[in-house]
């Protein structure tokens, strides 16, 4: 399979902290990838350094073979990358219908919105379930929906690579398994690729194909959930023994 | 729009129409004021109200457009018709060199900058006085030259012009903040960084609302230097811009309509207190600080919850 997006020895460093240390990584095209370390591991960095939020220190990124680094984070969301962030973001005082619709637009201005942008928000609405809130300030939903409506706003731009910052964190366990059914359906109905950073190693376990490990910026392992689970290095530094 | 807005919009204009034919020249005179402030407020709101950034210089593009005018027509003998776009392009592409570098900063950094920037302008047409005449004023400026038989060295006349000017600056602000590009302003205002993770060019943005509320501001100017035809300095100090801040806030931030109104309201209590100078302040003070407190989103606010209620 071919990759979508290679990171290439990538090295942040502010001031005197190394956040992010010679990090290679390689995604395929249309798998799942999970990102996952302690906290203060670079991961948020690692994200932000794709997206173009930071510009690395050394290191090449590379998506679908073009290079990514020095460029402005909207020139890299016109190239197909979308993101959801850690801290839920929506536009606060606008309805939940405008908020999906700032991100078709986004990508492709118009004087006045097209029909087909007004089309793909609808889609979004029904598919995130957000339908009973389209003209609900976004300030007043439930993180939940909150949520969801970051990732309507990312996914209606069409991006090729959806780059997740935990978005299951202070969900319940129902709402967990609501939107893992979601992410598996924008992975493998729509073809979209997905790199998630995670805490719940349930999500970690079920949804992704590969984990990288990261810690004090840098990757200590990688590979299936299972070689991951396994690994001893890993073991110590974030996963933890089992009670016996 | 409903049909209830549409109502209320056409009888305000049919009054503002009928206002010269039956009122003195003096109420004339204090609503042409009224109106002028209404577009500068109207396009100040595009930077704050829906782009976000506060900027405290909108009087300095106001005396730009004003001084770049007169000083065209008086020295070059250009025509006004010539000058009007000419200003108010120049101040247009002026506020975009200023918007660029200033607009790299965020929040309280760049209101600052534009504080200073605003009496920056002020101190440079104070003290070229080769060139604006500084303190003593910039007199002689002639009326718009007269077109199809209309003489607008009358006080009517020029009424027509700045309300025929004013109604096509508030509906071109009203078409751009409910278009494409008008949603994007507001998401910048909401959440910047969520724009530009969506794909949303801000920078380019806030110069462009930035550039376009100036060149707006500029147009007044212009408007105002040959309806006056006496331009001094301290008209576009620090003064005017807080007052513009100031109907802005009791208007209500981010609605065009609003603004308007509170231009309207702000300029009314002045010249009802002209007698007693020193109190006015103190009024309009109170009265902002009541406003906000009973309703942060000002006039516009209030009227809203007013119809939500009923």
């Amino acid at each position: 399979m071919e990759d979508i997006l290679v990171a290439n020895k990538v090295t942040k460093i502010f001031g005197g902290l190394t956040a992010v240390k010679d990090v290679s990584l390689a995604v395929s095209k249309g798998t799942r990838l999970a990102i996952i370390g302690p906290n203060g591991a670079g991961k948020t960095t690692l994200f932000n350094l794709f997206t173009g939020e930071l510009k690395p220190t050394s290191g090449t990124i590379h998506f679908e073979k073009q290079p990514l680094h020095g460029l402005k984070p909207h020139t890299i969301s016109k190239k197909g990358i979308g993101r959801t962030f850690q801290i839920v973001r929506v536009f606060d005082e606008m309805p939940v219908y405008d908020n999906i619709l700032i991100g078709a637009i986004a990508k492709d201005l118009h004087f006045t919105p097209s029909k087909e942008q007004h089309q793909a928000t609808e889609q979004m609405l029904e598919m995130f379930k957000l339908q009973d809130h389209r003209n609900v300030m976004a300030k007043h939903l439930t993180l939940s929906a909150k949520k969801r409506v970051g990732l309507a706003v990312a996914l209606v731009g069409k991006p090729r690579l959806l780059l997740l910052d935990e978005c299951m964190a202070g969900l319940t366990f129902v709402e967990i398994d609501e939107m893992l059914a979601l992410l598996r359906k924008i992975n493998t109905e729509i073809g979209i690729t997905l790199v998630v950073i995670e805490h719940v190693m349930k999500v970690v376990m079920e949804l992704c194909e590969r984990i990288v490990v990261l810690t004090s910026g840098e990757k200590i392992a990688e590979g299936t959930p299972r070689e991951v689970a396994n690994d001893r290095q890993v073991i110590d530094v974030y996963l933890g023994e089992k009670k016996s | 729009m409903s049909t209830a807005n549409k109502i209320v919009i056409g009888v305000v204009l049919l009054i503002l129409v009928i206002i010269p034919h039956v009122l003195s020249d003096y109420i004339v005179y204090v609503v042409t004021l009224a109106m002028l402030f209404s577009m500068l407020t109207a396009s100040y709101d595009l930077m704050p109200g829906f782009t976000g950034p506060l900027s405290f210089c909108p009087a300095a593009f106001y005396g730009i457009g004003a001084y770049s005018s007169a000083l065209l027509t008086l020295n070059t003998g250009m025509s006004f018709w010539l000058a009007l776009p000419v200003s108010t392009i120049g101040v247009f592409l002026f506020a975009g060199v200023v918007g660029y570098p200033a607009l790299k900063l965020r929040g309280h950094y760049f209101a600052v900058t534009t504080f200073f920037f605003g009496h920056f302008v002020y101190l440079v047409l104070l003290n070229s006085r080769e060139i604006t005449k500084g303190p003593l004023g910039l007199g002689g400026i002639s009326p718009p030259d007269s077109i199809l038989g209309i003489n607008f060295g009358s006080m009517t006349a020029m009424y027509y012009l700045i309300l025929l000017f004013g109604i096509i600056t508030v509906a071109f602000l009203f078409t751009l903040v409910h278009s494409g590009v008008g949603r994007l302003l507001i998401s910048i205002r909401e959440n910047e960084d969520l724009a530009q993770a969506s794909g949303v060019n801000t920078a380019f943005f806030k110069v462009l609302a930035f550039s376009i509320s100036s060149g707006l501001a500029g147009l007044t100017g212009c408007l105002f230097a040959h309806f006056f035809r006496l331009l001094h300095p301290s008209t576009f100090s620090w003064m005017t811009s807080e007052m513009i801040v100031i109907m802005f806030l009791v208007g209500g931030s981010g609605t065009i309509i609003g603004p308007i109104i509170g231009a309207g309201v702000v300029t009314l209590i002045l010249e009802l207190m002209r007698f007693a100078p020193e109190m006015r302040f103190i009024v309009w003070s109170i009265l902002l600080i009541v406003i906000l407190i009973i309703e942060p989103r000002g006039l516009a606010g209030m009227y809203y919850r007013i119809r939500r209620r009923a």
